[in-house]
């Protein structure tokens, strides 16, 4: 190695203090990083070694490694001489808009300024009966009571009782009235007892008036709850003189599966009867091989009606989708009867448009079905009385739901007052 | 007392309790609730015990050979499922064949039943030739606008400041008061029902009660 190279090293060593690199010119040839270090440098080119800073003293609490490292490498390096760079102007002061000195001077002022002893709050007036109670609790038992009130004292309204008249209605009496003893419907229990309040009066009238007619029925459900509601209909059978299951009847029971058991109704009804509610295969069945009606039932098109009580949307949606296909093709149609709770009927009315397809609603849609049934100047006062409490209700209800309005609009009113 | 006045005190004493809902939540409304949900759980269990799960196997232990094929299947099928509930990683994949199956055939049961049974339908409806009556052709008129106008509430790919987004913009209005209309005239559907289970469960309570008075 050449003589200027020899005893060059690295001791670039960074200050732990002040993070700045100091570059050490050593006296002899080690000691520096810089490459003409070791040369012969003349004097104006000589810089004077900068005095290094005393390291702290090593406390208990500085004794960590790093710097215990620090000093190590102080020590290696403590020979070696610092070179001052030249230190940098520090930059202009930003100018401030006046907005930032004035919150300058905010800041600075309350930094100063004691904090302020908490004044205590002036206590709420005590709240009236009803901001205790609840505007809206308060309308909701006034509409239970005045509905109690309708209820307890018949008769209140005489204009109200006459019968509601719903166009499919008449539709579907008609149809279900051609039906006879030869005649097999099936009957699909979608509805679980949430809307009893609505369907079991749509069940009665439209079931009712097939049981009277005697005419044969085939219970089938996806429903759980609705399996059950089906076995509720057995008493009514055996009542009113059906014959055994498989005669006069047949409960298939609980098909699961949701949309896949419908997609087996509406294409292969053969498997579907392979099991009744008690796992008997009925494909051999009086009333699936027509022995009394003179006419087998072999797929979904051999059935006379199809009447499906449906509490949901989905409900209606999947024998729409599944079954209704399947009940419109080949050469023998068959006609789809819904019964559905008020809340369904206008969400699936654009089902209800297509060809044999029909739906009656709600505790209004029974009693027009059963004001059907009534010959003219005999009207049921059961019927009668029902129709009236449904429409003092409804109309109970808007009364309320206007004196709730002008309530809140009032409270309100005095708000933006005040 | 016999065995229905028992029934009717229970299902009354039950109403009574959701009905005091009215004066806000209280533990005999929880009450009610908790039962509700626990008998429609156990009344499924018991439903999908009898009329799914036992004649299932039932039928699988006569050993018929279709018997094995026609239940075997879906029972393995099912045992694959077990591994999901030990929590164990290493075996829950074994899980994921019969929820594709399931998950497969009922996609493809709802989008060929949505098409076949619900989109085509709809969309045959809407373009409907109107029959010679009057009050028909208004209706057939009035159907296709409000489809359009509704379907002009969703464009939102149009930019608003050039003259068709502007159009476009004030057709969407309208559309969207139509949709509100449509969701009033829902919720005037979903009042009717509710009203009518209070009256019908009104009507029964006070029943009940002038049962138990003799009345």
């Amino acid at each position: 190695m050449p003589d200027w190279l020899r005893g060059a090293e690295v001791p670039a060593a960074t200050d732990a203090h002040d993070g700045r690199s100091h570059t050490t010119e050593p006296a002899a040839p080690r000691g520096s990083s810089d490459l003409l270090s070791g040369m012969d440098l003349p004097e104006w080119l000589r810089v004077e070694p900068e005095p290094k800073p005393e390291p702290p003293p090593l406390s208990g609490r500085d004794l960590d490694w790093l710097t215990r490292l620090g000093s190590i490498a102080e020590d290696e390096t403590i020979t070696g001489v610092t070179v001052a760079t030249p230190k940098l102007p520090p930059p202009p002061a930003p100018k401030r808009t006046e907005e930032q000195v004035a919150a300058l001077n905010l800041l600075r002022r309350l930094a100063a300024e004691p904090i302020p002893a908490a004044t205590p709050l002036p206590l709420p007036e005590p709240a009236g009966a009803l901001q205790r109670i609840g505007l809206e609790r308060m309308l909701s038992m006034v509409l239970l009571i005045l509905i109690i009130v309708t209820i307890l004292v018949p008769g209140l309204f005489p204009a109200l009782e006459t019968p509601p008249v719903i166009p499919g209605a008449s539709e579907i009496y008609r149809q279900i009235a051609a039906l006879g003893a030869n005649d097999v419907v099936l009957i699909g229990y979608e509805w679980d007892a949430r809307r009893v309040g609505e369907l079991r009066p749509l069940e009665q009238a439209v079931i009712g008036q097939l049981i009277a007619q005697d005419v044969k029925l085939i219970l089938v459900s996806t429903d759980p709850q609705g399996t059950l509601l089906q076995f509720d209909l057995l008493d009514t059978l055996r009542q009113a003189g059906y014959r055994q299951q498989g005669e006069g009847y047949l409960l298939l029971g609980y098909k699961p599966g949701g949309e896949m058991a419908l997609r087996m109704v509406g294409r292969d009804f053969q498997t579907v009867l392979r099991s009744d509610y008690r796992g008997d295969d009925a494909t051999g069945s009086v009333l699936i091989t027509g022995v009394d009606t003179g006419r087998p039932i072999e797929r979904l098109n051999d059935l006379s009606l199809i009447i499906v009580l449906a509490d949901d949307t989905p409900d209606v949606q999947g024998w729409m989708e599944q079954v209704y296909p399947q009940a419109q093709t080949g050469d023998r149609s068959v006609s789809l009867v819904f019964l559905l709770p008020e809340e369904a009927a206008p969400i699936v009315q654009p089902y209800m448009r297509q060809p044999g397809v029909t739906a009656l609603a709600g505790r209004r849609g029974a009693l027009a079905y059963a004001a059907l049934e009534q010959h003219a100047g005999s009207f049921d006062p059961v019927i009668a009385r029902s129709i009236a409490q449904q429409r003092l209700a409804t109309l109970l209800f808007a009364i309320v739901l206007l004196f709730g309005l002008a309530g809140v609009g009032g409270a309100a009113l005095r708000r933006r007052r005040s | 007392m016999t065995q229905d006045a028992i029934v009717n005190i229970v299902a009354a004493v039950l109403t009574l309790m959701v009905l005091s809902r009215i004066a806000g939540d209280n533990p005999l409304f929880r009450i009610a609730q908790y039962l509700f949900v626990g008998v429609s759980l156990g009344l499924a269990f018991v439903v999908a015990y009898h009329q799914a799960l036992r004649p299932a196997v039932v039928a699988l232990l006569s050993a018929e050979p279709p018997a094995i094929w026609l239940y075997g299947v879906p029972l393995a099928l099912g045992v694959l499922l077990l591994p999901r509930i030990t929590g164990d990683q290493h075996l829950s994949w074994l899980a994921n064949i019969p929820l594709a199956l399931v998950f497969g055939v009922g996609g493809a049961l709802a989008i060929g039943g949505a098409i076949i049974g619900t989109l085509l339908p709809q969309i045959r409806d809407t373009a409907r030739t109107p029959s010679g009556e009057i009050g028909a052709i208004i209706g057939v008129v009035v159907l296709v606008i409000g489809t359009v106008l509704t379907l002009a509430s969703f464009y939102y790919t149009t930019p608003p400041e050039s003259r068709s987004g502007r159009m476009i913009r004030g057709i969407a209005m309208i559309g969207h008061w139509l949709i509100m209309v449509a969701f009033g005239f829902f919720f005037a559907g979903a009042l009717q029902s509710y009203l009518s289970a209070l009256v019908e469960r009104l009507n029964f309570v006070l029943a009940v009660v002038r049962s138990f008075f003799g009345a």
